[in-house]
């Protein structure tokens, strides 16, 4: 079995709101997968629901081929960090990385017990008391000590600095090359986490939009820019993502990558500027719900 | 080596190229056995799968093998290859990037020539 | 990464385990309020005289004050367990709703005991403080202090009581989960009853089932009643989502 996660058709309504729609995609094992999507696109809703705390509303839910919810060999196999969550206060942070070995069969407490001490905690903090960045980083802690087969990560670096981030990617990376597992790693930053991921997954209005690895999606678009004619002239026919006019007559474009080398040369010869879009610069626009940018908002 | 992680160029891409000059400057003999896709995730900080998919160029490209179970080796004429690759592909997309700049800015080919020679004289001067 | 096999006795174990520890806290509100239960009888809880040729005047103290006020604290532990936020904990690590339920239920049943012992033990401490501040008294000692078997059948008997309210808590907390509204409609339901005359008609009814004679019976239907409301609360919360 390659298949860690399986959504058919998932649909998951609160009250009145649809937050997934239809959502089908297939997770593979031992892969660390990005999921992106803008606020509210339903990525925790989703993650939520893989790891059993949320009911479908309709369709078909499978993780390690059994349905999450209520689950105990789901819950046995998962852990799910996100910056929501609450641990007990009524125990001390080490003592719940204690509690965290008593649960978790995969469990490395020497690994636990030596990041907690890499990151500055100290045997009477409390999860409450601590500031948002450390209470992130504690929670990463405990998600990579757990060494679950399935590892969830919602957000894992909210309040954590710049330092701490590169600290806790590095630390995810090592320990899933050590002992590969599958992760799943939502982030509103793409760029962040892009050279971590194996494959993207990417998430709009409920529904599963694109899902491919992260190297063919960085290969996905090109931009081209230039004299808004010459830039019309070299559009036709291709797929287009987005289109922004700019000042004095300019026109930028991302087109789907599908050019070839005549396209290439028709682009020099016409002084356009055709360059490689990033990763996370294509899900910015493949997500964009608005017509044209904010430069629009000015017009 | 840092990689350059703007999205101009693909990771596999920097990591293949950034293989081929190690192969260049002699530090992979033949019949060596390169770094495994863990090894360069580590060193260079990205998914395993992203540095398997920079050696399995190079193995489409004959310029490594692979040994079941063993690892991936650099192939007989790693070499050659690659210095026919780089010739064939990087210093021809060079000189047509050259070519066109020329034409842009109404420069003889005469006098491209010229300015090559000249860079090229400069820098056999610093060497000596 | 192979899959972990584990098993539901298990995990109950665990749960358990982590609820005594995490709740280390609820002990140290039970030693007050007991302590304060204590304070309170220090007056006394009832008067008599006997009259004959002598009147013989006297005080009744008892720790069914110190009883009460753990029955009320264990209703409350067992509110807090159903609560939002201690439910998610149970999350963090490895559960299901039955584990979590389960593990809820036998942790209040083994702190009903623990508090069934200590309120008791609170009525011979409360002797002792009788006779330190007032030495010339007459103590007469009554129900469930003369000796050891009728201590234990004492802290047996309260330990039930205590687990009953801890059942009703963890019930009408359970409730409160499955919908909002049933914040209102529990209180408003408890005091209507309190002060419609229905208390009274129902009267006999408590009668029969909480005073009984024998101890056996007592436990089985003590027993049966807690595992009904406890039962009830993990059918009610199964399909509840984690929120």
């Amino acid at each position: 079995m390659t298949t860690a996660v399986q959504c058919r058709e998932i649909t998951k309504t609160y009250k009145n709101k649809r937050a997934l729609n239809e959502l089908s995609c297939t997770i593979e094992k031992n892969k660390i997968t990005g999921i992106i999507g803008r606020n509210g696109a339903g990525k925790t809703t989703l993650l939520n629901m893989i790891a059993g705390h949320r009911r479908v509303t309709d369709g078909e839910i499978q993780v390690f081929g059994a349905n999450p919810f209520n689950s105990l060999t789901v819950s046995a196999n998962i852990v799910f960090i996100n910056d929501t969550m609450n641990l007990p206060n009524g125990l001390t942070c080490l003592e719940i990385l204690e509690e965290g070995q008593n649960f978790y069969r995969n469990w490395d407490h020497e690994l636990a017990g030596r990041l907690f001490e890499y990151f500055g905690f100290t045997r009477h903090d409390i999860h409450e008391r601590l500031s948002k960045g450390k209470r992130s980083m504690f929670n990463a802690i405990f998600g990579l000590a757990s060494r679950s087969p399935l590892t969830i990560f919602d957000e894992p670096t909210t309040g954590m600095d710049e330092a701490v981030r590169k600290d806790f990617y590095r630390a995810l990376l090592k320990d899933y090359i050590a002992h590969p597992r599958t992760v799943l790693l939502s982030s509103h930053h793409l760029s962040e986490i892009e050279d971590l991921l194996e494959d993207v997954l990417l998430i709009k209005n409920g529904r599963e939009h694109l899902h491919m690895p992260v190297s063919d999606l960085k290969e996905y678009a090109v931009s081209i820019q230039g004299s808004e004619r010459a830039v019309t002239n070299w559009l036709g026919g291709k797929n287009i993502i987005a289109r922004r006019s700019g000042p004095a007559g300019r026109l930028y474009a991302v087109v789907e990558n599908t050019i070839h080398d005549t396209h290439i040369k028709e682009a020099r010869e016409k002084q356009l500027d055709l360059s490689p879009v990033s990763a996370s610069d294509v899900c910015v626009y493949l997500t964009d719900e608005r017509k044209g940018g904010i430069d629009d908002v000015f017009e | 080596m840092n990689l350059n992680t703007d999205g101009a160029k693909p990771i596999y891409i920097q990591i293949s190229e950034w293989l081929e000059t190690e192969i260049l400057n002699g530090n992979f003999g033949y019949d060596e056995k390169v770094f495994s896709q863990y090894q360069l995730a580590e060193m260079f900080n990205i998914n395993p799968a992203t540095a398997a998919k920079g050696l399995t160029k190079l193995v489409e490209e004959e310029i490594l093998y692979k040994k079941r179970g063993l690892g991936m080796f650099v192939a007989g004429g790693a070499r050659e290859a690659i210095l026919e690759k780089r010739k064939d592909q990087t210093l021809r997309r060079l000189v047509e990037e050259i070519v066109a700049e020329a034409k842009h800015l109404n420069i003889s080919e005469e006098e491209v020539i010229r300015m090559i020679r000249e860079v090229n004289q400069k820098g056999e001067g610093e060497e000596k | 990464m192979s899959l972990n096999e584990i098993s539901t006795g298990d995990v109950i174990k665990k749960q358990i385990i982590y609820k005594m520890r995490t709740y280390k806290g609820a002990f140290t509100t039970l030693m007050f309020v007991q302590l304060l239960g204590i304070l309170f009888s220090l007056g006394g809880t009832g008067s008599f005289s006997m009259g004959g040729i002598y009147t013989v005047a006297g005080t009744q103290y008892s720790s069914m004050t110190v009883i009460i006020f753990t029955g009320i604290w264990a209703f409350v532990t067992a509110v807090l367990l159903t609560t939002k936020e201690d439910r998610k904990h149970d999350f963090v690590f490895v559960t299901n709703r039955l584990t979590s339920n389960v593990s809820n239920a036998v942790f209040l049943g083994i702190i009903s005991v623990i508090s069934g012992i200590t309120a008791i033990l609170s009525g011979f401490l409360l002797a002792v403080i009788l006779i330190l501040i007032n030495s010339e008294i007459i103590l007469h000692l009554g129900g469930g202090m003369y000796g050891v078997s009728t201590a234990a059948a004492g802290i047996f008997s309260t330990s039930l009581y205590i687990l009953m309210a801890a059942a009703l808590g963890y019930l009408a907390g359970s409730a409160v989960q499955l919908h909002p509204v049933m914040k209102v409609v529990i209180p408003a339901a408890f005091f209507g009853f309190l002060f419609s005359g229905w208390v009274v008609e129902a009267g006999p009814l408590f009668a029969m089932v909480f005073l009984e004679e024998s101890i056996w019976l007592f436990l089985v239907k003590m027993l049966g009643l807690a595992a009904l409301c406890f039962g009830l609360s993990a059918w009610m919360t199964d399909r509840l989502e984690v929120m």
